[in-house]
């Protein structure tokens, strides 16, 4: 199964999540989420979802001067972003739970 | 705050970006700003930690970045107003990817190799185009051999190195006014590299041929020469000093009167009233009848008491040691002397009507 396709459902949730802990920049970001497992995420596809919850509210951001390098652009989480993430992260809850429950009845109805 | 002129960004990674910028340009400032700012930061990290290679085809990656931010994906307006360009742009770019893609895939260390050694190829290029200038203009043009310097009427070396400086900045992507370059540049500049590759191999064989490539080839090489030396003087031809029959370098002339007697002191003028000047060097003539032992005979015009007169015949000279004429020569023990006639005496000439050995009277 193409997971580039679930990954677009749940691509604000993850980007929350990583952001909630600690603030980050882009590529920052990217390596955080590939460390916890979605080693397929995109770029262009995180660095647009946080352009995009920054724009709704849910992200704060701040330009980080560099000496030695381009300037980084440095993502926080906002509590409109904590509410959202709170939100979110029950609606996969019970929506995880649910496709995982349908996928073992499925399992067991074919076996049994 | 716009980050984009912050000089430590790598050169792939600005044209990359540039090339991303351009997918957005339906977007008004503020949103590109909000949309591309930081991002050089994010690709330098990630050209730093896996490669220029995983840039990947930055027209599918705006695509994402747009998709992502919830913008439509495609740029809005008409794309084909530059339609065709923008096409060009697009096959340049993909054909960029996948040869990055195909650059990082091979083993070892040959990509940062490849990478390392671009600069070699943009003096290799310089020096490729400069031997075409002279393959086609030059010196190859008429003897058909090239040097590993190129000739070019002597201006080689500094041509070269101004085409070296020329195409180093154009491969580094600074000799473009504005620093960007647009499609119809781009296509240029990969017509030229692509020809360089074709035109190098047809050079090296010419060079190679010339200098040394096969030194035991002494008749090839002997042929080479020969012909050269007729280009030269087939060339010289048009501007030729001093004197020539039938084509032939004339150093000296002994005259002689209508009885075939030697005369010495006789000037020389053409159809105009203007002297016949004769241009010497110094020769070396070693036969039996003049042992010279490897000596040049220095020649000695006659002069007018001021300066020389160089259409004044036979020419006087001697054998001395050194090509310089001495200042004092006809005061030394060896003064310059009217050499030996050829001929001791021509037969005699006549025309009916016409009397010998009169001065012409004034008409």
């Amino acid at each position: 199964m193409d997971t580039t396709q679930l990954l677009k459902g749940v691509l604000d949730l993850a980007v929350l999540a990583v952001v909630d802990g600690e603030d980050g920049y882009g590529y920052d970001i990217v390596r955080r989420l590939r460390d916890g497992g979605l080693s397929d995420v995109g770029d262009a596809s995180v660095y647009g979802t946080l352009r995009r919850l920054y724009s709704s509210g849910a992200l704060t951001s701040y330009v980080v001067p560099s000496e030695s390098g381009p300037h980084r652009k440095y993502y926080g989480i906002t509590p409109t972003g904590r509410t959202q993430l709170k939100q979110q992260r029950d609606d996969w809850t019970v929506f995880a739970n649910t496709v995982t429950g349908l996928l073992k009845g499925t399992r067991e109805g074919v076996t049994a | 705050m716009s980050t984009t002129d912050t000089p430590t960004v790598a050169p792939e990674v600005q044209e990359f970006l540039d090339a991303v910028r351009a997918q957005l340009a339906d977007l008004d400032v503020d949103e590109q700003r909000d949309i591309t700012e930081g991002l050089e930061a994010d690709l330098t990290d990630l050209v730093a930690e896996r490669g220029r290679g995983a840039l990947g085809d930055p027209v599918a990656y705006a695509r994402e970045l747009r998709a992502a931010a919830g913008l439509e994906p495609e740029m809005a307006g008409p794309t084909g107003r530059r339609g065709w360009w923008h096409r060009v742009d697009r096959a340049l770019d993909a054909c960029r990817a996948r040869t990055d893609r195909v650059v990082q895939a091979l083993p070892g260390d040959a990509a940062p190799l490849l990478h390392w050694l671009r600069p070699v190829w943009w003096i290799v290029r310089a020096w490729a185009a400069l031997e075409l200038v002279d393959l086609l203009f030059g010196r190859g043009r008429y003897a058909g051999d090239l040097t590993v310097v190129p000739h070019l009427r002597g201006f080689g070396w500094a041509l070269l190195l101004l085409a070296v400086v020329a195409s180093v900045q154009l491969g580094r992507g600074a000799f473009w006014p504005g620093g960007s370059r647009g499609p119809g540049a781009r296509l240029v500049l990969v017509l030229l590299n692509a020809f360089a590759l074709v035109m190098i191999p047809l050079v090296l064989v010419q060079v190679v041929a010339r200098d040394g490539g096969a030194p035991d080839d002494r008749y090839g090489r002997g042929w080479n020469d020969g012909y050269r030396a007729g280009a030269d003087e087939v060339r010289a031809s048009v501007d030729k000093a001093g004197l020539y029959a039938d084509g032939k370098w004339v150093s000296q002339i002994y005259p002689y009167d209508a009885q075939g007697r030697p005369l010495v002191g006789v000037q020389l003028f053409n159809q105009v009233g203007q002297p016949i000047n004769v241009v010497t060097q110094p020769e070396y003539v070693d036969d039996i009848a003049h042992p010279n032992e490897g000596k040049p005979l220095v020649y000695y015009p006659w002069t007018n008491g001021a300066t020389q007169v160089l259409n004044v015949f036979p020419i006087p000279s001697r054998v001395q040691e050194g090509e310089q004429p001495s200042a004092t020569a006809f005061a030394e023990s060896t003064p310059p002397v009217v050499a030996p006639f050829p001929l001791a005496a021509v037969p005699s000439v006549s025309l009916p009507g016409i009397r010998t050995g009169v001065q012409r009277p004034d008409r």
